[in-house]
């Protein structure tokens, strides 16, 4: 089976569309300056901003100019819609069904804007309160395309990269024979001021893999790509830019924000996408590297790049000068990038890395030239049982036995209650197979382990969000701490279970509304059937917090405080 | 100089939200990161943010930090050597 790309549209730092940012990226052109459109008064740290206001955005998007609708929602419109019109979607039969969109920052920057009214007492604009979900953006994106189904990933700085996997593994199982996928994030100030608290940003312009290299540029864009099988591209007569031809999405489970020291996330997963790939690391040539410049990240990915390619290295580089580190959006953005290097000069095979905070490590494989994929072995699912309700009763007392208290300092209680949750599924799943005969690999201590974990949410972790965000907006920027912040991502939890539970497998958070569990059960489904799992733990957690509640309820949308787990096993 | 070890410790449990800890749980003399109480690089910036706040310190450097958190003891003559408040 052959994975085309056959529709690519982007906007960064460097401009609105391919052309500019194909320009801009042969000369090696850098988008990254002083601050431009974030209200912030944080103007030490130079910034990729897209380089177009609100209005616009909203033109180039195809809304009317004084729409309301958040930034992080145009700047993705700008890219989908050249997207859709570069692969000619519209001209043929063809008709997109899935869009598969990856944001960390949702509704955050209409969030941070209006919070202070809101807790005032001022409900002009509490209709927005419901966008906070990013969920709720990627469906503003669907319906404005008129796309039918959407899923929104979330597993921080990899979410892009991971909604491109989950595109070709709906591709893979048969699901669906074209997909549109990439990821977005806007500048906001709660992730401005969460990287300046955890103290890796840069005030100069950054400097990946050089020994003087100091942190991060962070920057804005947005970058999505037509997905489909070649015998649909070869039909319709799509013009091919590339094939995918190995993905890998594992977790390193050493630290919520930093790379292990011997970068064994990043070489899982870059080891594990060659060998879909049925390639040896020699006969790579580019490799598009994570290389934030923090002084962590460069030197864990460095040694696992050195450990697998040993002294005949590929040509490694970041392009995160260029564009700032786009957070959600690098993985598309940085796919793209090594198309166009690799049509320039001659490359045929590139690896693209994309990790982010939890753990969320995450690669894949590109080839200028048709390339195969592996079969998806078609895994029938054994066992979908035990669904644990833990329910709006939080309870924290159940949930202490395996947590220490040096554990707990970063644990709201429905994280230790969802913790709790995951360790009866898994216990109660192990003994179910043992009862019925089954062989389960490694038992130790007392469960056989998941070799994936997939969380559904549609709130995201609210509580240390919202302490974060009214701590900023009280402060006027001058304080955050920077635990609230690392334990804020919406992966954050994913990456506290596969820590807890030593899985350094497959690892991944969607975003949902109502539907957040049943999608991240489907999910664990698919990536079974796609065999890139075989014993998936899935959960769902959402949690009230203070103050947000009470807007919740005037808004007309409650949250749940929500704690389910269970075990979804291979036959 | 032994009140302020026992005010350090309960604004070190406040500030990593170490909850089910109590002051006398940290012993005096024993590594604050590593193999002692085990802290990471993310609580050494909880406690940068503390001291600041607290005692109005601010550190010139990362070796004087790390100077500076490597115990109980260590960091209250620290306190006591360099408070502005």
């Amino acid at each position: 089976m052959r994975i085309a790309i056959t529709g690519i549209g982007i906007i960064s730092a460097l401009g609105a569309g391919q052309q500019i940012n194909r320009q801009q990226l042969l000369a090696g052109h850098s988008g990254v300056g002083g601050v431009r459109y974030l209200p912030t008064r944080h103007h030490a740290y130079p910034i990729g901003e897209v380089p177009f206001s609100n209005s616009e955005l909203a033109v180039m998007a195809g809304y009317e100019a004084d729409t309301t609708i958040s930034r992080n929602t145009l700047i993705a419109a700008v890219a989908l819609r050249e997207t859709i019109a570069d692969a000619s979607i519209h001209n043929s039969k063809f008709i997109i069904h899935h869009l598969i969109n990856g944001t960390t920052v949702g509704g955050m920057d209409k969030t941070e804007t209006y919070f202070t009214e809101w807790k005032k007492g001022n409900y002009a604009t509490l209709h927005y309160i419901r966008d906070h979900r990013a969920a709720v953006h990627s469906q503003q994106l669907a319906e404005h395309f008129g796309i039918e189904h959407v899923t929104t990933v979330s597993t921080a700085c990899s979410s892009a990269l991971n909604s491109i996997i989950t595109a070709v593994q709906m591709l893979r199982t048969g699901e669906a024979q074209q997909v549109i996928a990439g990821g977005v994030d806007a500048m906001t100030r709660v992730h401005l001021n969460g990287f300046a608290s955890l103290g890796i940003l840069s005030q100069q312009l950054c400097r990946p893999f050089q020994p003087d290299r100091d942190g991060i540029n962070l920057g804005e864009g947005a970058a999505y790509l037509v997905l489909e099988t070649e015998q649909s591209a070869l039909q319709r007569g799509a013009h091919i830019y590339g094939y995918i031809a190995g993905y890998a999405n594992v977790c390193d489970a050493y630290h919520p924000t930093a790379s292990s020291p011997d970068g064994e996330g990043a070489f899982n997963a870059m080891s594990q996408a060659l060998e879909m790939a049925q390639l040896q690391p020699n006969q790579i040539n580019y490799i598009n590297a994570h290389g934030t410049a923090t002084p962590n990240n460069d030197a864990s990915e460095w040694t696992a790049i050195e450990r697998l390619f040993g002294k005949t290295l590929p040509v490694v580089e970041s392009t995160k000068p260029l564009t700032g580190h786009t957070t959600s959006a690098s993985g598309s953005i940085e796919v793209i990038f090594c198309l166009m290097k690799m049509a320039q000069k001659g490359y045929h095979y590139a690896i693209n890395n994309a990790f982010g905070f939890g753990g969320n490590d995450s690669s894949i494989v590109l080839s200028t030239h048709p390339t195969d994929i592996s079969h998806a072995n078609g895994a029938s699912i054994h066992h979908s049982i035990n669904s644990h309700e833990c329910g709006a009763s939080l309870a924290a007392s159940a949930a202490h036995h395996s947590i220490s208290p040096m554990q707990a300092r970063r644990m709201t209680p429905m994280m230790r209650q969802l913790i709790a949750c995951a360790e009866s599924s898994i216990r109660h799943n192990s003994a179910v197979q043992l009862a019925e005969g089954v062989q389960l690999g490694d038992l130790s201590p007392f469960y056989d382990s998941p070799d994936a974990i997939v969380v559904g949410t549609q709130w995201g972790a609210m509580v240390p969000s919202l302490e974060l965000l009214d701590t900023m907006l009280m402060t006027d920027e001058q304080e955050m701490k920077p635990s609230l912040f690392m334990m804020a991502a919406n992966n954050a939890i994913a990456g506290t279970l596969a820590r807890h539970l030593n899985c350094k497998g497959y690892n991944i958070t969607l975003m949902g509304c109502e539907d957040m569990y049943e999608q991240a059960i489907e999910h664990a489904k698919r990536i079974i059937r796609a065999g890139d799992a075989k014993r998936v733990l899935v959960c769902g957690f959402d949690e009230q917090a203070p103050i947000w509640q009470d807007l919740l309820t005037e808004a007309g949308c409650p949250a749940d405080n929500i704690a389910k787990a269970q075990m979804i096993c291979i036959n | 100089m032994e009140q302020l070890k026992q005010q350090l410790k309960q604004q070190i449990i406040d500030a990593l939200n170490l909850e089910e800890m109590q002051p006398a749980d940290i012993v005096d003399d024993a590594p604050l990161f590593g193999e002692g109480l085990g802290l990471d690089s993310i609580d050494s910036l909880e406690l940068i943010m503390m001291l600041d706040k607290n005692y109005g310190i601010k550190f010139s450097d990362k070796a004087a930090a790390k100077q500076a958190f490597a115990s109980v003891n260590a960091l209250a003559q620290y306190v006591f050597d360099n408070r502005t408040k």
